[in-house]
């Protein structure tokens, strides 16, 4: 397979010229690579350890949920936390890591009074309280997680794009260029021959006629 | 008839009554269940059979205590001689149901899904008090909707809204508990809560809160603050000297050991059980009336503890420990 070219010296320019740009396109490509998976690594392991504490702070709010909920009615649980004390201002923005625009998560408290329990005592489980607390610890490692994994899943998005252009160039444009110039010298040193074998030719016809 | 007379038929009813509530084999066989469901096969051989009718699914069993304790309300009041004992026990609810409403008005949202129907005022004309600003509210509701209201509005936290009907309802309930009975059951209640408030704040390190303790009680709110701002080891001493320092003691080392208030409460639920027992011996009057009626809705909440640890699949010996005495 090669790529259509008619075999002339401008053509050979151009091609060559191509293929040095192929190689460097290849190299620099190959270099982001390289340095977006060392990133991805990184950005894994930070998201494999927050995980594993997100999850493990959750299942500790889940269990207090669950005994409050064993103890308490559900209207009693629900009326107890349908009215929120604290806001959570939350604003987003990019932040460009190797030019792979991932999010970055900001956010503030807002009302915040006295402790963080919007019910009352008298009804409530104590239980109640744990959960709430372990709740409120684990919501900006949450949040954090959130962007973490959305920036993961574009960097990964990113490498398999990458990679694909690399492969692309290593595999198909660089050794087509390469095939194609070799054919196109052949073709030209093939004619260059011919032209010079006929020149011999002529002059040995010429000086058979004894010009 | 006199006075003796008139409770005759009623606490007669009663005893017939107590003997249907669950005992501890009924308990046992529904903590043995296999799952959710067999734990209910096991409630539809009692009187809950009544109310469950069409609804034997395992995640419904909230329907069917609802149902069952508005039924037994009704029973109850259909015979009762104190017809304003019951409404007490039943403002109760009423309270539940203003906080519900006053939360969602100040939010703009509809939650009527979390009324109750167990109030002495129906949910529904609750609603349309509420509408009105609750000016239709019964006056003694309507002081302590309006100091709620207030606190709220110069606050903006909607903790108070909780705090302060919790202290107006109980301030109600003391006071118009006009049987001794009753008015102890409450006593008790409102000393264990403050001091299990005491103990949440404390582990919290929430701070004082102005309104979070209940008044009324006999425990003097001057040695809960100082148990709060304490270190933990001076807090059991400073109950030693009242009737509650077994529960308080127990409860604290379990607190140590397992980092739970869990077992405090179950202490506290069989603290006051023991204390609604003695209703037992009294022949006539009202006290197994009231008895009966808290028993039944203690008894609620140990279905939902079995049922809740059933669906969800935690070991026997989890729900187990929460469990607390039967009342029969």
């Amino acid at each position: 397979m090669e790529i259509k070219a008619s075999p002339n010296r401008m053509q050979l320019l151009m091609l060559k010229r191509r293929l040095t740009m192929a190689r460097r396109g290849h190299k620099l490509l190959k270099d982001k690579r390289d340095e977006l998976m060392r990133r991805f690594m990184e950005l894994i392991d930070r998201n494999r350890e927050l995980r594993d504490e997100v999850f493990a702070q959750l299942n500790q709010v889940y269990q207090g949920f669950l005994v409050a909920r064993g103890v308490m009615s559900p209207q009693m649980l629900e009326e107890a936390i349908m009215f929120p004390k604290e806001r959570l201002a939350l604003s987003a923005r990019e932040e460009n890591i190797m030019s792979v625009r991932v999010p970055r998560f900001e956010w503030q408290k807002e009302g915040e009074v006295g402790d963080i329990y919007p019910y009352g005592y008298a009804h409530t489980s104590a239980e109640l309280d744990r959960a709430i607390e372990a709740l409120s610890e684990v919501l900006p490692k949450m949040i954090e997680l959130a962007a973490l994994e959305k920036s993961a899943e574009l960097m990964a998005e990113e490498i398999e794009k990458t990679r694909r252009r690399v492969n692309a160039l290593e595999h198909v444009l660089i050794p087509r260029l390469e095939e194609t110039i070799k054919f196109i010298t052949m073709k030209l040193d093939e004619t260059e021959r011919a032209t010079l074998t006929r020149l011999m030719k002529i002059k040995d016809m010429l000086q058979a006629r004894g010009v | 008839m006199g006075q003796e007379g008139k409770y005759a038929y009623a606490v007669t009813r009663i005893r017939v009554l107590e003997t249907r509530l669950l005992d501890r084999g009924k308990i046992d066989r529904m903590l043995d269940a296999r799952d959710a469901a067999s734990a209910l096969r096991v409630l539809s051989e009692t009187e809950y059979a009544e109310v469950m009718g069409e609804l034997a699914e395992g995640e419904r069993y909230e329907e069917i205590l609802g149902a069952e304790l508005k039924r037994v309300y009704q029973v109850v009041g259909s015979f009762s001689p104190d017809p304003d004992l019951i409404d007490l026990l039943r403002s109760r609810y009423d309270f539940q149901n203003i906080k519900v409403l006053l939360k969602a008005g100040h939010l703009g949202i509809d939650r009527d899904d979390l009324l109750v129907a167990l109030g002495s005022i129906p949910p529904d004309r609750l609603k349309e008090m509420a509408a009105g600003d609750f000016v239709d509210l019964p006056p003694a509701y309507r002081q302590i909707v309006a100091e709620a209201q207030e606190e709220f509005k110069s606050t903006g936290d909607p903790q108070l809204i909780d705090l302060v009907i919790d202290r107006g309802m109980y301030d109600y309930l003391y006071t118009n508990a006009r049987v001794d009975f009753l008015r102890g059951y409450f006593l008790r209640l409102i000393d264990l809560t403050n001091i299990k408030t005491a103990m949440r704040l404390k582990r919290s390190r929430a701070g004082v809160i102005r309104w979070a303790f209940l008044p009324h009680g006999s425990v003097d709110p001057r040695l809960l603050l100082e148990a709060v701002r304490e270190p933990w080891d001076a807090f059991g001493p400073k109950f030693a000297a009242t009737d509650y320092a077994a529960v308080v003691e127990e409860g604290l080392r379990q607190l140590e050991a397992k980092g739970t208030l869990t077992d405090y409460e179950c202490l506290v639920d069989e603290y006051l059980l023991a204390y609604l027992r003695q209703a037992k011996y009294v022949a006539f009057g009202p006290e197994p009336i009231l008895a009966y009626l808290l028993a039944k809705e203690l008894e609620g909440r140990l279905v939902r503890l079995i049922m809740v640890g059933k669906i969800n699949n935690l070991p026997k010996e989890t729900i187990k420990e929460r469990l607390c005495d039967v009342y029969a």
